[in-house]
């Protein structure tokens, strides 16, 4: 915490003073710690947790273990979310930008105990057994609220005050009220919306349709979210079906799916960080060294082809050449592998999958980073020849630094989409053979939506995931504006 | 060229750059050639064919072309992909356009929570059931518009349109509002002409949507005529489904699983021949776009 005091704007603390800011974070952390530790005692204190599952291999069943085989092996998912939102919002306090972050996270631990406690009331008994008047459960849920409840507003309180700073600040350099004439009254905010619609009606006409797409296509299904939580029938609609608290989130995670799917998620899109990412910056680099503007060209335009084959096309493509007796295949084997349908093996996927995915876009993806090694000045490799730097050093010192903004803009967004993969690829390239491997959380999501009609159990794995990606893209985004300045919005 | 010595690691480095590079070319054109090379192969060699295919297999043969340009459904669904891009870009660029400018106007009260809105669309989205029961409960499930109106505006080319918009002169704007025009007239006479290079860019994305676009038309459509050509070559080249190419008086019964390979390899070059044919002439509005979309919004 030594460094945290030369970052402005604590939390919950009016004055940006270095005692009071410490004394404010270090009072966040205690609530975070708090409402972790009163969960946990909720949880151990569960009677039993479920009764009839099978053994569950979640992956998570650390909490499982450590109650002794009360609740053996599954973990609940509101207490993965509520220790999920206190580690958030101990590291936001810790790395102290702006009241965001620690408005999100305890908003969001908030709403998880209130679902936490939704779910109690609509859970069956047997999943989810608390023994009636039981104490340890009354206060820890109690002291859980409490403390996060007042997180939030400590939090909201903190984000009010800088923003109402903020905004004094930017007034200042406006007409003092003493300039301006007697009786002179600023008009209400009714007149001001009044008078903005009188003037500004066609303009609205015109965002009109673009509004209406907005509600209806975008957040009609966001509101069918709802069915997450209840068991959906059609015919009652998303808001008219029985409530199911968190039943089928419960049932995603301690199903064999959980951790197979999350894991070949994550797998895919590491693997993709890893080798996927870099690919079309070192393409770009070794372009830019080439000589010969022509040679160049013609590079350029042939790799950027692959990437106008649509999906189809390329999967169709795929299945053919790494087939038994496909051009991959046979190829390989020259080299002594065995001739085998790669496809069909679940080895092999993330292989296949990664290398056609590169070579699809290698070319096409450089093209940003083409343009801004384009932008670099010449006289910076100028001064470093005169400095006596070779091109080694050249390429560390002038090359990286320039294209590192466009770099680091291109990994925010990527780590953003780290649990979501494109799902049309996996499921037109996946079989049954290979779902070891294959399966991701989206392709699961589409089997048991589309193809089992399954809608409850589908939406909720969805917006479990969908609730990951929106707190990845958040927090990549601050962590990045925090170290280098450079951030989406 | 330059007359600046240059050492043997260097030298080298530049050797293997070259060799890399020509490697690479031939790696990312080999699996067109080749599909282009046995689509024009004799059937019966070619099943028995493994490895590479430099050219085709003798004697040449066309009835492959011949079985896919007379099917029907690969006609009609040939029709329906145009009808999807005609219409569907169409209406995409017209309530992009128009919202685009809407938002981009300065002075206007909710402009800034409708782009939050907006905005957020981006980062959370109700998933793939709920978007598809809202197709069901609209009763457009199996219809044209089922697929056209859900995706009728993708925000990152609204956003990329509306950064174009705001950076048009804004004494321009104001000399036509002194001249009485009205908004509709400045969008359309003004606005419109001025940002030419982006509107071709995201007209040309949307059209490389419709062109490409498979997956929600293989949820929202049960009617074998109203499928787009990707979706119909789904069947052909992922689901193996091609009897309804090789049932035809021109094979005999039992040429049929070699002439199920030809087809396939007949079929995937037509269905890239339009995209290649097209694409000297696209690239640099391709390339721009890549640009314009790295703008922030």
């Amino acid at each position: 915490m030594t460094h945290a005091s030369r970052a402005p704007g604590a939390i919950g603390a009016g004055a940006p003073t270095g005692r009071a800011q410490v004394a404010a974070r270090a009072a966040m952390l205690a609530l975070c710690l708090i409402t972790a530790l009163s969960l946990f005692m909720v949880y151990v204190s569960a009677v039993e947790y479920k009764t009839d599952a099978p053994l569950s291999y979640t992956g998570l069943d650390m909490i499982g273990r450590a109650t002794g085989g009360k609740s053996n092996g599954a973990v609940h998912p509101m207490i993965i979310m509520l220790i999920a939102a206190c580690a958030a919002l101990a590291a936001s306090v810790v790395y102290n930008k702006g009241a965001f972050l620690p408005c999100l996270a305890s908003g969001t631990a908030v709403a998880a105990l209130l679902l936490f406690r939704f779910d109690m009331y609509f859970a069956e008994q047997r999943e989810f057994n608390f023994t009636s008047g039981m104490t340890t459960f009354g206060a820890g849920w109690y002291v859980a609220a409490a403390c996060m409840s007042a997180a939030l507003i400590a939090a909201v309180a903190h984000s009010v005050h800088s923003s109402k700073r903020a905004f004094a600040s930017s007034r200042s350099g406006a007409i003092p009220s003493s300039a301006l004439p007697e009786g002179y009254k600023p008009p209400s905010l009714g007149a001001i919306i009044a008078r903005d619609f009188r003037k500004h009606w066609p303009v609205y006409l015109m965002i009109l349709p673009t509004l209406a797409f907005y509600i209806v296509w975008c957040y009609g299904p966001i509101q069918g979210i709802v069915i997450a939580f209840n068991n959906f029938t059609p015919r009652k609609g998303f808001w008219g079906s029985e409530w199911a608290g968190l039943k089928w989130f419960r049932e995603f995670f301690r199903s064999p799916f959980a951790w197979r799917t999350a894991r070949n998620t994550l797998m895919i899109n590491v693997l993709n960080l890893l080798i996927g990412f870099p690919a079309p910056i070192i393409f770009a680099l070794m372009l830019n060294e080439m000589r010969g503007a022509l040679y160049k060209r013609v590079v350029q335009t042939v790799t950027y082809i692959p990437h106008f084959i649509s999906l189809v096309v390329l999967c169709g493509l795929l299945i053919d050449f790494v087939g038994t007796e496909g051009v991959v295949t046979t190829v390989m084997g020259w080299f002594g592998f065995p001739k085998n349908n790669l496809l069909a093996n679940a080895r092999y996927f993330r292989s296949v999958y990664l290398a056609s995915d590169i070579w699809q876009h290698l070319g096409w993806n450089s093209i940003i980073y083409l343009s801004a090694l384009a932008g670099i000045s010449p006289e910076l490799y100028e001064a470093a020849i005169i400095d006596g730097a070779g091109k080694t050093r050249q390429m560390w010192h002038v090359t990286l630094p320039g294209i590192t903004p466009t770099i680091t803009i291109l990994l925010i967004l990527q780590i953003g989409q780290m649990m979501s993969v494109g799902y049309e690829k996996i499921i037109l390239l996946y079989n049954s053979l290979i779902y070891e491997t294959a399966d991701v959380i989206s392709t699961y999501v589409y089997r048991i939506g589309i193809e089992n009609a399954d809608f409850s159990r589908s939406t909720a794995v969805s917006l479990f995931n969908s609730l990951i990606n929106f707190s990845l893209v958040v927090v990549a985004n601050r962590v990045s504006g925090a170290v280098s300045e450079t951030s989406l919005w | 060229m330059s007359a600046i010595r240059t050492s043997a690691p260097e030298r080298a480095f530049s050797a293997f750059n070259y060799v890399f590079m020509t490697a690479l070319c031939v790696i990312c054109l080999y699996p067109i050639w080749h599909v282009l090379m046995a689509s024009m192969s004799d059937p019966t060699l070619m099943y028995a064919h493994q490895g590479l295919l430099i050219w085709p297999i003798w004697p040449l043969n066309t009835l492959g072309y011949k079985l896919v340009m007379t099917n029907r459904l690969i006609g009609s669904s040939f029709v329906n992909t145009l009808i999807y891009l005609g219409a569907g870009t169409t209406l995409n660029m017209f309530v992009t356009t128009m919202g685009a400018y809407g938002l981009s106007r300065k002075g206007l009260f909710w402009n800034g929570a409708l782009m939050k809105i907006i905005v957020f669309t981006m980062y959370f989205q109700g998933g793939l059931i709920p978007f598809y029961l809202m197709v069901k409960n609209m009763g457009l499930l199996n219809t044209h518009a089922g697929i056209i109106l859900p995706v009728l505006v993708s925000t990152w080319n609204l956003i990329v349109m509306r950064t174009t918009f705001a950076g048009v002169s804004e004494s321009l704007e104001e000399s036509a509002r002194l001249d009485g025009a009205s908004d509709w007239t400045i969008l359309w006479k003004i606005f419109f002409p001025l940002s030419q290079a982006t509107v071709a860019v995201i007209a040309l994305y949307y059209a490389v949507y419709w062109w490409n676009n498979w997956f929600n038309p293989s949820i929202f459509l049960q009617d074998r005529g109203k499928y787009p050509l990707q979706l119909l070559l789904r069947e052909i080249l992922i689901k193996n489904d091609t009897q309804s190419m090789t049932q035809s008086s021109m094979v005999s019964q039992e040429q049929t699983s070699q002439y199920r390979l030809l087809v396939k390899y007949c079929v995937i070059i037509i269905a890239t021949a339009p995209i290649l044919a097209v694409y000297p002439f696209l690239q640099k509005y391709f390339v721009k776009g890549v640009m314009i979309g790295s703008v922030k919004g």
